[in-house]
């Protein structure tokens, strides 16, 4: 897809010979687009939810919920994580963790606010049935202290960062693609941000060759896109 | 799922099971069926649920399970004996005779236990270092204990002051009881006998809020009260979660209260033949 995407951008640019993008520029673009598309997954998740219980949203085709349901949940990720002196050491890719289990039991997240009144708790405190877990920085713990086995954590993982590899070629002309490069990483949405992805990419090309009209044009796709959306 | 004729059968611990619903498995079907994006309850914290579920589980006690425990115990010398760990509130304290029947005891309505306080010879109260009175020995103690019934004070004037009390009106019936009597100070948790209770066995039955007494794993509830708790959960969490419409609290509210009545009512146990065994004396004849 990373292929498309960059020849779909530097079509557009070239088109009136407006500016090139290096490809070091283009991975850097598109790494910023695929976090950006990332990002919005959230907002439109609880946007399409509000509109989904005002019964503003059909089933099957016309549940778009569901679709962005789909496009995150390929960021899950389910991770077994042994207990290192008395602490559950964070996956480095996690972007935000959606589930944290025990033997089977589900472990409840404890916020630092209400740690102290529910360990004092003595009818719901955190216990071996209902077991409790704290966020700490770069690492979880649980409550009761007792339990020292593994977790199985369920997390959203942070996209990789995109990039487009290539060779030069020999006569000096543009570079050429090269997928089979060891450090190649293709652009881990799904295809059906293709369109999102290049004008994204382009709103930021716009500002780079100092030509607002593509940055204007972009914005323009990107909002009659938003716009058939609230309709 | 369900377990064979074989399997129910040759454990003991099956037996009669499938009268109740674990009260985990009630929070875990809170959660499942009543809590959700698309729901009225979109998102609670566990702890919260697991909460009212006990507070449920402790209503359910005090009110509609009729689930009263009974615990034996011997009395010694000191006539007084601890009250059981998961006790909640007294039923009946009676003593076993000899040939296993219960003799009911009454309460001691006229005794108190008193905290003494230490006074000087000028009746001033004494303190320690920290400014904690300090307490001495009740004397309603030392005198009760001074008391022997069963012996020669059976004759003594107070005694008889206490058989002869209410005597110019009648039999005053509220303390009359050839049973013995009992008084209970709650703060202290212990229950307290008359003289002639010495050496018995006495059964205290009471009721208790169901979760002391087992684990967390092991609270359980009736299926006639499983609507009950359900209903109840999700009323006290719609109570105390804001931006929820008027409207749908007392909807809830209703749901609860009816849901309460429903299980009353079930738990009643009445049955059509009680009720005609009962009625079988009613054309008898009174000589």
């Amino acid at each position: 897809m990373i292929n498309h995407v960059r020849k779909t951008v530097l079509t557009v640019l070239n088109k009136e010979n407006r500016g090139f993008l290096t490809p070091d520029q283009f991975n850097s673009y598109a790494k910023h687009a695929q976090l950006i598309l990332f990002e919005q997954y959230f907002s439109e998740y609880a946007r399409l939810n509000t509109l989904k219980n005002a019964k503003r949203l059909t089933k099957d085709h016309g549940d778009k919920l569901s679709v962005v349901r789909a496009a995150m949940n390929r960021f899950n990720k389910v991770s077994t994580i042994s207990q290192v002196g008395g602490y559950y050491i964070k996956p480095s890719d996690m972007y935000h963790h959606l589930n944290v289990s025990y033997s089977g039991k589900e472990v409840e997240y404890i916020s630092p606010s209400r740690q102290t009144y529910l360990t004092l708790s003595n009818m719901s405190g955190p216990s071996e049935l209902y077991p409790g877990y704290c966020d700490e920085n770069d690492y979880f713990y649980l409550k009761p202290s007792t339990l020292t086995g593994d977790i199985k954590l369920i997390y959203l993982k942070t996209p990789k960062d995109p990039k487009w590899t290539y060779n030069m070629s020999l006569s000096g002309e543009d570079p050429l693609f090269n997928p089979s490069a060891s450090d190649y990483q293709d652009f881990e949405l799904g295809p059906e941000e293709q369109t999102s992805l290049v004008i994204e990419i382009l709103k930021l090309a716009g500002v780079t060759i100092r030509e607002p009209q593509i940055t204007q044009i972009a914005a323009q796709a990107d909002a009659v896109e938003t716009q058939k959306e609230n309709v | 799922m369900g377990l064979t004729d074989k399997q129910y059968y040759d454990n003991s611990s099956n037996w009669g099971s499938h009268q109740f619903v674990k009260l985990s498995d009630i929070i875990n079907n809170f959660y499942a069926f009543y809590v959700g994006d698309d729901k009225i309850i979109n998102d609670i914290s566990r702890y919260d649920v697991v909460f009212h579920a006990k507070r449920g589980l402790q209503e359910l006690h005090y009110d509609a399970l009729n689930d009263i425990r009974a615990l034996e115990l011997e009395v010694g010398d000191d006539l007084q004996t601890e009250l059981p760990k998961d006790f909640v509130r007294l039923v009946k304290v009676s003593w076993v005779d000899e040939r296993g029947r219960l003799r009911p005891m009454i309460s001691d309505k006229n005794t108190r236990t008193a905290d003494a306080y230490l006074q000087d010879d000028n009746f001033d109260i004494i303190f320690d270092d920290q400014g904690t009175a300090i307490n001495g020995t009740s004397i309603i103690d030392t005198r009760l204990s001074g008391v022997n019934d069963q012996e020669g004070d059976a004759n003594d004037y107070l005694n008889k002051a206490d058989e002869f009390f209410g005597g110019r009106y009648g039999l005053d019936t509220s303390s009359s009881n050839a049973n013995g009597k009992y008084n209970i100070d709650k703060n202290s948790g212990y229950i307290r006998f008359s003289s002639s209770i010495n050496a018995r066995t006495v059964v205290v039955e009471y009721v208790t809020d169901g979760l002391d007494n087992l684990t967390e794993a092991e609270l359980q509830v009736n299926k006639l009260a499983e609507d009950f708790l359900y209903k109840y959960i999700a009323n006290q969490v719609i109570q105390y979660k804001h931006n929820i419409q008027e409207y749908i609290v007392r909807r809830f509210k209703n749901e609860s209260f009816a849901a309460m009545k429903n299980m009353k009512i079930r738990m009643m146990d009445i049955h059509p033949l009680d009720l005609t065994q009962a009625l079988k004396g009613r054309n008898k004849w009174i000589k």
